[in-house]
């Protein structure tokens, strides 16, 4: 597809334009009462009712996940790879509704931001804090790939970049990275509220009409289940087996349990998630809006199902190197099948929908590197100012360095990047989930149990080979020792985690080893909004929830 | 007379515990349906076109939202909240601090100095301190 969509194109940056000086601009025409007002809305669903909260609240969940990784996963290997985000923002809600409350109250009552703040709080551990942070930070350098892949795939349809020099190659990449560094550098963010609007509206719209008009279009809903089966069964002639799967089969069924497992008992460890959470004004927002935020995976499902929308539509996921690119394949429906105007607002849904989370991801990470790490280790007795300038530094390190992700790793399967930093930052659960509710499992089991956890992870990530391009890191499942199936590797890591944690425990409450200062006591676990000393928290800038 | 039960705070507040019981198995029970992937692996019987192993995840997604809210009333009368207030007795310690932690720079906080600095696009001036 050469050549550029200019009609697509023009909107997609006046869009993009007028939102982010929106963003700006809210932030000088201040009105105290109804920024406290619209900020009150989205944490507490009180002022504004149920259905606009929820309005509210999912417009934030729709990222470059979404609309590009996990249709173009479904698109090219069917439902074990693609659909499983569903079982995973299902249970999510159910395992969160169980410990966050807590979380939020021992939080509230001690400053906590970070859940390192948290860990060093209860365990008088430094070093399990440090792990704690360094694995936040890390973990999020993958999730904001993904958010660039997005970002990409949206201005490669268009026509921006593309040709044999290698800059120009990955031109689109490096004008989403810019893009992405100058909105978060300027804190355009600080007026999320007006942002969200208009943002939520775009991607709902876009969502509506695609998930009623398309179908309608490529010949019902038969045709679109029976292209993809016939697609799923054919032969891939580069492995020799089916393409994917059109219904997981005796083999994979594992691998889909693991899957969703997995990402949900991750998804609320990254400091974007902690901070979306710690933000709410009670302990018992979350369980509340738990209730309500699965309506989210509904349309998460019609969404990935639009990647079979596309095979039946005959869609032709090319990019502007010649060479099939599936993270495409939804920018690429919409170029075909809508009129240029609407494919514009459809890539400004997009590219917006992955900008916002992407920053606040990194501006997340960024700020528990700076209060966890640099204050703490490097120069404690920083001042705010420094602080501040540290902060900004590491969100733009995190950033550059998720371009290096996605440089270097596979990004024809971006749904990979946010897998690979779920494996990572699911080896902090022990630590965080466990401590709100005993310190029975000994500091120094957590942190060699974390420890084995993450060396075992990468290393087995590391041994995905894609049989195609021979490049490493090619997926996210193994063989789950001891059972003979394939599992998502996070998940393994997990278990041998746990083991080594609860052994060792074990071994060191026997032998008597010092585990340290609990700055907590067992009420604080259950305060709430009025209790003394919880005040809303200085989180900084953030999202109501965070984004899958 | 004082009518002011001394609390000790570093215990669990009270709560009925079958109704958290109750409410546990609420939560639990989606995660293990949507996890035994055998159950639903299938793509018979179909609604309106779409294979079972799809409608049936979906259909979930309705039931677990029902079920969660209900655990979301239940928790709320099992444990109502037990006030932290003034009257608080405190275990002894020697060390430890029990307050609260610096708060600290984050970016787009009132101690960014970037943000009031009179260049194009300078936030507004806080003259509150940045609460909103």
């Amino acid at each position: 597809m050469s050549g550029i969509n200019w009609t697509a194109l023009i909107i997609l940056v006046v869009l993009f334009g007028a939102v982010t000086i929106m963003g700006f601009m809210a932030t000088r025409w201040r009105r105290p009462t109804s920024m406290e007002s619209l900020d009150e809305w989205g944490l507490g669903g009180r002022s504004f009712g149920t259905w606009i909260t929820w309005f509210l609240l999912g417009g934030d969940l729709y990222t470059a996940y979404t609309f590009v990784a996990v249709p173009a996963a479904m698109f090219a290997t069917g439902a074990v790879a693609g659909f499983f985000a569903v079982p995973y923002t299902i249970v999510l809600y159910p395992i969160i509704f169980i410990f966050m409350a807590r979380l939020w109250s021992v939080s509230h009552r001690h400053g906590y931001v970070t859940p390192a703040d948290f860990v060093k709080g209860r365990y008088g551990s430094r070093h399990l804090s440090l792990a704690v942070a360094v694995t936040g930070f890390l973990a999020t350098m993958p999730y904001i790939a993904l958010q660039l892949v997005g970002i990409q795939a949206v201005l490669e349809v268009v026509g921006l970049g593309g040709g044999d020099n290698i800059i120009a190659k990955d031109a689109p990449l490096f004008i989403a990275f810019a893009l992405l560094a100058a909105y978060t550098y300027s804190s355009g963010l600080r007026a999320p509220a007006v942002i969200a609007f208009v943002k939520d509206t775009l991607i709902y719209l876009v969502i509506i009409v695609a998930i009623i008009y398309l179908p309608t279009k490529v010949g019902g809903w038969d045709a679109i289940f029976g292209a993809a089966e016939e697609k799923m069964a054919t032969t891939n002639p580069a492995t020799q087996k089916p393409t994917g799967a059109f219904v997981p089969g005796s083999t994979q069924m594992w691998a889909y349990a693991t899957l969703g497992l997995g990402s949900a008992l991750a998804l609320f460890m990254y400091p974007h998630s902690i901070t979306a959470t710690l933000s709410s004004s009670s302990r018992n927002t979350i369980r509340r809006n738990a209730a309500i935020l699965p309506a989210y995976s509904f349309v998460l499902g019609l969404l990935a199902l639009l990647g079979w929308v596309a095979i039946a539509a005959g869609t032709k996921p090319i990019g502007l190197d010649g060479k099939p690119n599936p993270q495409l394949v939804i920018p690429q429906l919409f170029e075909d099948m809508f009129p240029g105007w609407f494919a514009g607002i459809a890539f400004a849904a997009i590219a917006i929908g992955a900008l916002v989370p992407a920053a606040i991801m990194s501006i997340a990470a960024a700020n528990t590197f700076t209060r966890n790490i640099y204050k703490e280790f490097v120069k404690p007795d920083a001042t705010p100012q420094q602080e501040a300038k540290v902060s900004k530094l590491a969100s733009l390190v995190v950033k550059a360095f998720a371009l290096v992700f996605v440089l270097l790793l596979d990004k024809q399967n971006a749904i990979n990047f946010q897998l690979l930093g779920g494996i990572w930052i699911l080896q902090t659960f022990p630590a965080i989930v466990f401590g709100l509710y005993t310190r029975w499992f000994h500091r120094w089991a957590l942190l060699a149990g974390w420890a084995v956890g993450m060396v075992y992870g990468t290393y087995a990530a590391y041994n995905v080979v894609n049989p195609v391009t021979g490049a490493h890191f090619g997926g996210s499942l193994a063989n789950i020792p001891g059972i003979a199936q394939m599992g998502y590797i996070a998940l393994t890591a997990f278990v041998i985690n746990l083991v080594v944690a609860g052994v060792l425990s074990l071994a060191l409450n026997a032998a008597k080893v010092s585990k340290g200062q609990d700055e907590t006591i067992k009420g604080d676990y259950f305060a709430d909004a009025g209790d003394p000393r919880v005040e809303k928290l200085d989180v900084g800038v953030h999202e109501s929830t965070p984004s899958p | 007379m004082d009518e002011h039960e001394v609390v000790d705070h570093d215990t669990v507040p009270p709560a009925d515990k079958r109704l958290l019981a109750v409410a546990g198995v609420l939560l639990l029970i989606p995660i293990v349906a949507l996890m035994w992937v055998s159950s639903y692996s299938r793509v018979e019987p179909k609604l309106w076109g779409f294979p079972f192993f799809i409608w049936y995840q979906f259909l979930w997604v309705f039931l677990c939202s029902a079920m969660t809210w209900t655990a979301y009333k239940l928790v709320l009368r099992a444990r109502p909240h037990r006030p932290m207030g003034e009257a608080q007795r405190r275990p002894h310690r020697k060390f430890g601090r029990h307050g609260r932690h610096q708060r600290g720079a984050t970016i787009g906080d009132p101690t960014d100095a970037d943000l009031h600095d009179g260049q194009p696009f300078d936030a507004d001036p806080d003259t509150d301190g940045g609460r909103r």
